[in-house]
Protein backbone atom coordinates (compact mmCIF):
# COMPACT_ATOMS: atom_id res chain seq x y z
CA UNK A 1 0.00 0.00 0.00
CA UNK A 2 1.31 3.50 -0.85
CA UNK A 3 0.45 4.78 2.46
CA UNK A 4 2.36 2.21 4.21
CA UNK A 5 5.35 2.65 1.89
CA UNK A 6 5.16 6.31 2.61
CA UNK A 7 4.20 6.16 6.46
CA UNK A 8 7.91 3.21 6.55
CA UNK A 9 9.97 5.89 4.56
CA UNK A 10 9.29 8.73 7.39
CA UNK A 11 9.23 6.02 10.33
CA UNK A 12 12.87 5.34 8.56
CA UNK A 13 14.21 8.61 7.73
CA UNK A 14 13.11 10.17 11.39
CA UNK A 15 14.78 7.13 13.57
CA UNK A 16 17.89 7.62 11.38
CA UNK A 17 18.07 11.25 12.16
CA UNK A 18 17.40 10.91 15.70
CA UNK A 19 20.17 8.61 16.26
CA UNK A 20 22.89 10.59 14.72
CA UNK A 21 21.43 13.38 16.47
CA UNK A 22 21.90 11.27 19.80
CA UNK A 23 25.27 9.61 18.19
CA UNK A 24 26.40 13.55 17.91
CA UNK A 25 25.23 14.59 21.45
CA UNK A 26 27.09 12.03 23.13
CA UNK A 27 29.94 13.21 22.00
CA UNK A 28 32.82 15.07 23.09
CA UNK A 29 32.38 18.93 22.71
CA UNK A 30 34.19 20.52 19.87
CA UNK A 31 31.13 19.12 17.07
CA UNK A 32 28.68 21.22 17.06
CA UNK A 33 25.28 19.52 14.86
CA UNK A 34 21.87 21.92 14.64
CA UNK A 35 18.48 20.47 13.64
CA UNK A 36 17.56 23.71 13.02
CA UNK A 37 19.18 26.67 10.56
CA UNK A 38 21.07 28.98 12.09
CA UNK A 39 19.75 32.44 12.38
CA UNK A 40 22.37 35.43 11.06
CA UNK A 41 20.48 38.78 11.04
CA UNK A 42 16.82 39.78 11.06
CA UNK A 43 15.58 41.68 8.12
CA UNK A 44 11.93 43.59 8.71
CA UNK A 45 10.96 40.75 11.36
CA UNK A 46 11.72 37.71 8.83
CA UNK A 47 14.96 35.53 10.21
CA UNK A 48 17.90 35.42 7.69
CA UNK A 49 19.22 31.78 8.22
CA UNK A 50 22.24 30.47 6.61
CA UNK A 51 20.16 28.15 4.54
CA UNK A 52 18.04 31.11 3.19
CA UNK A 53 21.53 32.62 2.09
CA UNK A 54 22.54 29.55 0.47
CA UNK A 55 19.07 29.26 -1.32
CA UNK A 56 19.73 32.60 -2.23
CA UNK A 57 22.98 31.32 -4.04
CA UNK A 58 21.50 28.58 -5.76
CA UNK A 59 18.99 30.86 -6.94
CA UNK A 60 21.60 33.10 -8.71
CA UNK A 61 23.35 30.08 -10.20
CA UNK A 62 20.53 29.12 -11.38
CA UNK A 63 19.90 32.44 -13.07
CA UNK A 64 23.31 31.95 -14.23
CA UNK A 65 22.57 29.09 -15.87
CA UNK A 66 20.00 29.86 -17.55
CA UNK A 67 21.18 32.69 -19.14
CA UNK A 68 24.12 31.28 -19.88
CA UNK A 69 22.19 28.78 -21.68
CA UNK A 70 19.84 31.45 -23.58
CA UNK A 71 22.95 33.50 -24.61
CA UNK A 72 24.78 30.42 -26.31
CA UNK A 73 21.49 29.09 -27.83
CA UNK A 74 22.12 29.09 -31.68
CA UNK A 75 20.08 27.10 -34.56
CA UNK A 76 24.12 25.23 -35.03
CA UNK A 77 25.06 24.05 -31.83
CA UNK A 78 28.00 23.98 -30.09
CA UNK A 79 29.37 20.88 -27.33
CA UNK A 80 27.61 23.12 -24.14
CA UNK A 81 24.28 23.23 -26.71
CA UNK A 82 24.36 19.66 -27.27
CA UNK A 83 24.52 18.32 -23.76
CA UNK A 84 21.36 20.99 -22.74
CA UNK A 85 19.57 20.11 -25.85
CA UNK A 86 19.98 16.48 -25.17
CA UNK A 87 19.48 16.61 -21.42
CA UNK A 88 16.17 18.87 -21.80
CA UNK A 89 15.16 16.74 -24.97
CA UNK A 90 15.41 13.44 -22.97
CA UNK A 91 13.83 14.72 -19.87
CA UNK A 92 10.90 16.24 -22.56
CA UNK A 93 10.81 12.67 -23.91
CA UNK A 94 10.67 10.92 -20.72
CA UNK A 95 7.99 13.00 -19.35
CA UNK A 96 5.90 13.04 -22.56
CA UNK A 97 5.80 8.65 -22.55
CA UNK A 98 5.04 8.89 -18.11
CA UNK A 99 2.20 11.31 -18.62
CA UNK A 100 0.71 10.44 -22.49
CA UNK A 101 0.65 13.51 -23.16
CA UNK A 102 2.61 15.85 -25.24
CA UNK A 103 0.86 19.40 -24.22
CA UNK A 104 1.36 17.97 -20.46
CA UNK A 105 4.94 17.39 -20.88
CA UNK A 106 5.66 20.45 -22.39
CA UNK A 107 3.94 22.67 -19.35
CA UNK A 108 5.59 19.84 -16.92
CA UNK A 109 8.99 19.44 -18.06
CA UNK A 110 10.15 22.78 -17.12
CA UNK A 111 9.21 22.42 -13.72
CA UNK A 112 10.96 18.90 -13.14
CA UNK A 113 13.71 20.10 -14.22
CA UNK A 114 13.96 22.94 -11.93
CA UNK A 115 13.24 21.13 -9.36
CA UNK A 116 15.83 18.59 -9.59
CA UNK A 117 18.66 21.33 -10.21
CA UNK A 118 17.47 23.58 -7.24
CA UNK A 119 17.63 20.48 -4.96
CA UNK A 120 20.85 19.11 -6.60
CA UNK A 121 22.93 22.74 -6.50
CA UNK A 122 21.60 23.10 -3.27
CA UNK A 123 23.16 19.42 -2.03
CA UNK A 124 26.27 19.83 -3.67
CA UNK A 125 27.06 23.02 -2.69
CA UNK A 126 27.85 22.29 0.57
CA UNK A 127 31.34 19.90 -0.94
CA UNK A 128 32.47 23.07 -2.36
CA UNK A 129 35.73 23.62 -0.36
CA UNK A 130 35.15 26.40 1.85
CA UNK A 131 31.40 26.70 1.64
CA UNK A 132 30.67 25.16 4.82
CA UNK A 133 33.82 26.95 6.90
CA UNK A 134 33.23 30.58 6.11
CA UNK A 135 31.77 31.14 9.39
CA UNK A 136 29.49 34.92 10.71
CA UNK A 137 29.28 35.91 13.92
CA UNK A 138 25.88 36.67 14.91
CA UNK A 139 24.57 39.84 17.20
CA UNK A 140 24.52 37.22 19.88
CA UNK A 141 27.76 36.10 19.95
CA UNK A 142 27.37 33.06 18.67
CA UNK A 143 29.92 31.96 15.90
CA UNK A 144 27.86 29.73 12.72
CA UNK A 145 28.27 28.82 9.19
CA UNK A 146 27.02 31.74 6.72
CA UNK A 147 26.23 29.22 4.35
CA UNK A 148 24.32 25.86 4.72
CA UNK A 149 23.08 23.45 2.08
CA UNK A 150 19.67 24.08 1.80
CA UNK A 151 18.14 20.72 1.99
CA UNK A 152 19.61 20.58 6.14
CA UNK A 153 17.00 22.99 6.79
CA UNK A 154 13.31 21.38 7.01
CA UNK A 155 12.03 24.61 5.66
CA UNK A 156 13.23 24.23 2.11
CA UNK A 157 12.23 20.86 1.56
CA UNK A 158 8.79 21.36 2.82
CA UNK A 159 8.72 24.68 0.98
CA UNK A 160 8.90 22.53 -2.24
CA UNK A 161 6.52 19.48 -0.95
CA UNK A 162 3.76 21.87 -0.52
CA UNK A 163 4.74 23.22 -4.41
CA UNK A 164 5.18 19.81 -5.50
CA UNK A 165 1.58 18.58 -3.46
CA UNK A 166 -0.39 21.50 -4.92
CA UNK A 167 0.71 20.94 -8.40
CA UNK A 168 -0.15 17.56 -8.02
CA UNK A 169 -3.38 18.71 -7.03
CA UNK A 170 -4.27 21.31 -9.29
CA UNK A 171 -3.27 18.99 -12.12
CA UNK A 172 -5.55 16.37 -11.18
CA UNK A 173 -8.72 18.62 -10.57
CA UNK A 174 -7.69 20.22 -14.06
CA UNK A 175 -7.66 16.94 -16.11
CA UNK A 176 -10.60 14.81 -14.59
CA UNK A 177 -12.60 18.01 -12.96
CA UNK A 178 -13.47 18.95 -9.27
CA UNK A 179 -15.84 16.06 -9.16
CA UNK A 180 -13.90 13.45 -11.05
CA UNK A 181 -10.89 13.83 -8.94
CA UNK A 182 -13.04 13.88 -5.71
CA UNK A 183 -14.52 10.95 -6.78
CA UNK A 184 -11.17 9.01 -6.57
CA UNK A 185 -11.21 9.53 -2.88
CA UNK A 186 -15.13 9.41 -2.20
CA UNK A 187 -16.17 6.29 -3.89
CA UNK A 188 -19.90 5.14 -2.86
CA UNK A 189 -19.89 2.25 -5.04
CA UNK A 190 -18.99 -0.16 -2.41
CA UNK A 191 -17.74 0.29 1.19
CA UNK A 192 -14.34 -1.60 -0.31
CA UNK A 193 -14.09 0.99 -2.80
CA UNK A 194 -14.68 3.89 -0.15
CA UNK A 195 -12.36 2.87 2.36
CA UNK A 196 -9.83 2.78 -0.51
CA UNK A 197 -10.63 6.00 -1.35
CA UNK A 198 -10.21 7.38 2.29
CA UNK A 199 -6.63 5.95 2.24
CA UNK A 200 -5.83 7.29 -0.71
CA UNK A 201 -7.07 10.69 0.51
CA UNK A 202 -4.59 10.23 3.78
CA UNK A 203 -1.58 8.86 1.60
CA UNK A 204 -2.28 12.18 -0.07
CA UNK A 205 -1.99 14.04 2.76
CA UNK A 206 1.13 12.07 4.38
CA UNK A 207 2.90 12.95 0.76
CA UNK A 208 3.53 15.76 2.45
CA UNK A 209 5.60 14.39 5.37
CA UNK A 210 7.22 11.77 3.09
CA UNK A 211 8.53 13.88 0.95
CA UNK A 212 9.60 16.71 2.70
CA UNK A 213 11.30 14.06 5.41
CA UNK A 214 12.84 11.59 2.87
CA UNK A 215 14.82 14.74 1.38
CA UNK A 216 15.86 16.30 4.36
CA UNK A 217 16.59 13.29 6.55
CA UNK A 218 18.99 11.89 3.66
CA UNK A 219 20.67 15.05 3.22
CA UNK A 220 20.82 16.48 6.90
CA UNK A 221 22.11 12.49 8.26
CA UNK A 222 25.01 12.79 4.99
CA UNK A 223 25.36 16.23 6.54
CA UNK A 224 26.45 15.11 9.83
CA UNK A 225 28.16 11.69 9.07
CA UNK A 226 30.59 13.53 6.41
CA UNK A 227 30.58 16.44 9.59
CA UNK A 228 31.39 12.72 12.23
CA UNK A 229 33.68 11.54 9.80
CA UNK A 230 35.79 14.96 9.73
CA UNK A 231 36.16 15.45 13.23
CA UNK A 232 36.89 11.82 13.84
CA UNK A 233 39.64 11.93 11.11
CA UNK A 234 40.06 14.74 8.64
CA UNK A 235 42.61 13.41 5.91
CA UNK A 236 41.69 11.73 3.43
CA UNK A 237 39.43 9.18 5.40
CA UNK A 238 35.91 11.88 4.85
CA UNK A 239 37.09 11.81 1.32
CA UNK A 240 34.98 8.53 0.15
CA UNK A 241 31.81 9.49 2.49
CA UNK A 242 31.52 12.81 0.68
CA UNK A 243 31.72 11.35 -2.78
CA UNK A 244 28.81 8.91 -1.31
CA UNK A 245 27.09 12.04 -0.26
CA UNK A 246 27.85 13.57 -3.45
CA UNK A 247 25.80 10.57 -5.20
CA UNK A 248 22.96 10.48 -2.32
CA UNK A 249 22.74 14.74 -3.22
CA UNK A 250 22.31 13.32 -6.91
CA UNK A 251 19.78 10.45 -6.47
CA UNK A 252 17.78 12.67 -4.13
CA UNK A 253 17.33 15.40 -6.75
CA UNK A 254 16.04 12.55 -9.12
CA UNK A 255 13.89 10.86 -6.12
CA UNK A 256 12.31 14.22 -5.64
CA UNK A 257 11.34 14.97 -9.45
CA UNK A 258 10.81 12.05 -10.57
CA UNK A 259 8.31 11.02 -6.98
CA UNK A 260 6.07 14.32 -8.16
CA UNK A 261 5.77 12.93 -11.89
CA UNK A 262 4.78 10.08 -10.84
CA UNK A 263 2.01 11.41 -8.44
CA UNK A 264 1.08 13.73 -11.51
CA UNK A 265 0.32 10.75 -13.48
CA UNK A 266 -1.48 9.13 -10.72
CA UNK A 267 -3.67 12.66 -9.93
CA UNK A 268 -4.33 12.27 -13.96
CA UNK A 269 -5.67 8.52 -14.22
CA UNK A 270 -8.85 8.26 -13.95
CA UNK A 271 -9.97 4.93 -12.09
CA UNK A 272 -12.14 2.36 -12.72
CA UNK A 273 -15.53 1.30 -10.72
CA UNK B 1 3.64 23.01 18.05
CA UNK B 2 6.66 21.75 19.33
CA UNK B 3 7.57 20.06 16.58
CA UNK B 4 7.71 22.66 14.50
CA UNK B 5 9.57 24.62 16.59
CA UNK B 6 12.17 21.84 16.89
CA UNK B 7 12.71 21.80 13.45
CA UNK B 8 12.92 25.68 12.82
CA UNK B 9 9.57 25.98 10.49
CA UNK B 10 8.50 29.08 10.44
CA UNK B 11 5.87 30.19 7.68
CA UNK B 12 7.30 33.36 6.96
CA UNK B 13 11.10 31.24 5.88
CA UNK B 14 8.57 28.86 3.88
CA UNK B 15 6.54 31.40 1.68
CA UNK B 16 10.46 33.33 1.05
CA UNK B 17 11.36 29.82 0.15
CA UNK B 18 8.35 28.89 -2.51
CA UNK B 19 9.35 32.11 -4.00
CA UNK B 20 13.22 31.38 -4.40
CA UNK B 21 12.05 28.42 -6.00
CA UNK B 22 8.92 30.03 -8.23
CA UNK B 23 12.06 33.19 -9.04
CA UNK B 24 14.46 30.15 -10.58
CA UNK B 25 11.54 27.85 -11.90
CA UNK B 26 10.33 31.01 -14.19
CA UNK B 27 13.92 32.12 -15.01
CA UNK B 28 14.81 28.58 -16.08
CA UNK B 29 11.95 28.40 -17.63
CA UNK B 30 11.64 31.53 -19.49
CA UNK B 31 15.59 31.57 -20.45
CA UNK B 32 16.65 27.91 -20.81
CA UNK B 33 13.54 25.67 -21.39
CA UNK B 34 11.61 28.33 -24.37
CA UNK B 35 14.79 29.14 -26.05
CA UNK B 36 16.04 25.36 -26.43
CA UNK B 37 12.57 24.20 -27.10
CA UNK B 38 12.07 26.42 -29.51
CA UNK B 39 15.26 25.79 -31.38
CA UNK B 40 14.82 22.14 -31.20
CA UNK B 41 11.23 22.80 -32.77
CA UNK B 42 12.73 25.36 -35.21
CA UNK B 43 15.74 22.71 -36.06
CA UNK B 44 12.94 20.05 -36.65
CA UNK B 45 11.16 22.45 -38.79
CA UNK B 46 14.06 23.58 -41.07
CA UNK B 47 15.08 19.90 -41.20
CA UNK B 48 11.98 18.73 -42.06
CA UNK B 49 11.63 21.33 -44.79
CA UNK B 50 15.15 20.42 -45.81
CA UNK B 51 13.94 16.87 -46.58
CA UNK B 52 10.94 17.78 -48.32
CA UNK B 53 13.10 20.36 -50.41
CA UNK B 54 15.62 17.21 -51.21
CA UNK B 55 12.47 15.12 -51.76
CA UNK B 56 10.90 17.83 -54.48
CA UNK B 57 14.19 17.92 -55.75
CA UNK B 58 14.33 14.23 -55.92
CA UNK B 59 11.37 13.93 -58.00
CA UNK B 60 11.72 16.69 -60.36
CA UNK B 61 15.17 15.46 -61.36
CA UNK B 62 13.34 11.87 -61.60
CA UNK B 63 11.21 14.05 -63.81
CA UNK B 64 13.34 15.52 -65.68
CA UNK B 65 15.32 12.49 -66.09
CA UNK B 66 12.76 11.35 -67.65
CA UNK B 67 11.96 13.92 -69.91
CA UNK B 68 15.40 13.88 -71.42
CA UNK B 69 14.57 10.36 -71.94
CA UNK B 70 11.89 10.87 -74.01
CA UNK B 71 13.37 13.54 -75.94
CA UNK B 72 16.36 11.67 -76.71
CA UNK B 73 14.43 8.50 -77.54
CA UNK B 74 12.17 10.95 -79.41
CA UNK B 75 15.06 12.91 -81.33
CA UNK B 76 16.82 9.46 -81.99
CA UNK B 77 13.86 8.06 -83.83
CA UNK B 78 13.55 11.31 -85.74
CA UNK B 79 17.06 11.13 -86.70
CA UNK B 80 16.39 7.75 -87.88
CA UNK B 81 14.04 8.64 -89.91
CA UNK B 82 15.77 11.58 -91.86
CA UNK B 83 18.65 9.56 -92.23
CA UNK B 84 16.61 6.83 -93.66
CA UNK B 85 14.71 9.32 -95.94
CA UNK B 86 18.29 10.98 -96.70
CA UNK B 87 19.40 7.67 -97.24
CA UNK B 88 16.38 6.77 -99.80
CA UNK B 89 16.93 10.20 -101.67
CA UNK B 90 20.46 9.70 -101.71
CA UNK B 91 19.68 6.54 -103.46
CA UNK B 92 17.05 8.03 -105.59
CA UNK B 93 19.52 10.80 -106.26
CA UNK B 94 22.00 8.15 -107.53
CA UNK B 95 20.14 6.50 -109.51
CA UNK B 96 18.61 9.32 -111.66
CA UNK B 97 22.00 10.90 -111.88
CA UNK B 98 23.35 7.64 -112.87
CA UNK B 99 20.55 7.33 -115.65
CA UNK B 100 20.86 10.74 -116.68
CA UNK B 101 24.99 10.64 -117.19
CA UNK B 102 24.34 7.25 -119.03
CA UNK B 103 21.82 9.15 -121.63
CA UNK B 104 24.32 12.02 -121.77
CA UNK B 105 26.89 9.74 -122.78
CA UNK B 106 24.74 7.97 -125.38
CA UNK B 107 24.16 11.05 -126.78
CA UNK B 108 27.54 11.83 -126.99
CA UNK B 109 28.84 9.04 -128.17
CA UNK B 110 25.47 9.10 -131.01
CA UNK B 111 26.55 12.45 -131.75
CA UNK B 112 30.19 11.79 -132.19
CA UNK B 113 29.41 8.35 -134.10
CA UNK B 114 27.26 10.76 -136.47
CA UNK B 115 30.00 13.21 -136.79
CA UNK B 116 32.17 10.53 -137.90
CA UNK B 117 29.68 9.09 -140.10
CA UNK B 118 29.51 12.48 -141.27
CA UNK B 119 33.19 13.06 -142.06
CA UNK B 120 33.80 9.62 -143.70
CA UNK B 121 30.96 10.18 -146.09
CA UNK B 122 32.53 13.94 -147.03
CA UNK B 123 36.04 12.52 -147.00
CA UNK B 124 34.83 9.74 -149.36
CA UNK B 125 33.19 12.52 -151.67
CA UNK B 126 36.25 14.79 -151.43
CA UNK B 127 38.16 11.35 -152.05
CA UNK B 128 35.59 10.71 -155.00
CA UNK B 129 36.72 14.21 -156.44
CA UNK B 130 40.38 13.96 -156.40
CA UNK B 131 40.13 10.49 -157.89
CA UNK B 132 38.25 12.04 -161.05
CA UNK B 133 40.49 15.01 -160.93
CA UNK B 134 43.12 12.60 -161.19
CA UNK B 135 41.39 10.11 -163.50
CA UNK B 136 40.59 13.36 -165.66
CA UNK B 137 44.36 14.45 -165.35
CA UNK B 138 45.33 11.28 -165.99
CA UNK B 139 43.12 10.39 -168.84
CA UNK B 140 44.03 13.96 -170.30
CA UNK B 141 48.03 13.19 -169.97
CA UNK B 142 47.44 9.73 -171.71
CA UNK B 143 45.77 11.95 -174.09
CA UNK B 144 48.05 14.19 -174.55
CA UNK B 145 50.68 11.51 -175.05
CA UNK B 146 48.89 9.72 -177.72
CA UNK B 147 48.77 12.95 -179.44
CA UNK B 148 52.14 13.45 -179.16
CA UNK B 149 53.35 10.26 -180.40
CA UNK B 150 50.56 10.18 -182.99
Amino acid sequence: MVVNRSLHGVVVNIGFLLWICYGVAIMEEGFHVSIKAEELTQWMGVPITNSLLMSWVVVFLLIFLAFLIKRNTKLVPGKFQIVIETLIGGVQKFVAESLESEVLATRFTPFFISLFLFILIGNWLEFIPGVESIVFHTAEGETVSLLRAINTDLNIPLALAIIAFITIEVTGITVLGFWGYAGKFFNFHSPVNLFVGLLELLSETIRLISFSFRLFGNIFAGSVLVGIITFLAPYAIPAPFMLFEVFVGLIQAAVFALLTLFFIKLAIMKTGH
Amino acid sequence: MEIFHAFGIEWKLLVIQMINFGIAFFVLRQFAYKPIIAILAKREKEIALGVAAADSAKKEKEAILEEKDGILRAAREEGGKIVEGLRKEGSLQERAMVREAGEQSAAILADAKAKAEEERAYILRESEKDVAKAAILAAEKILRTSVHTA
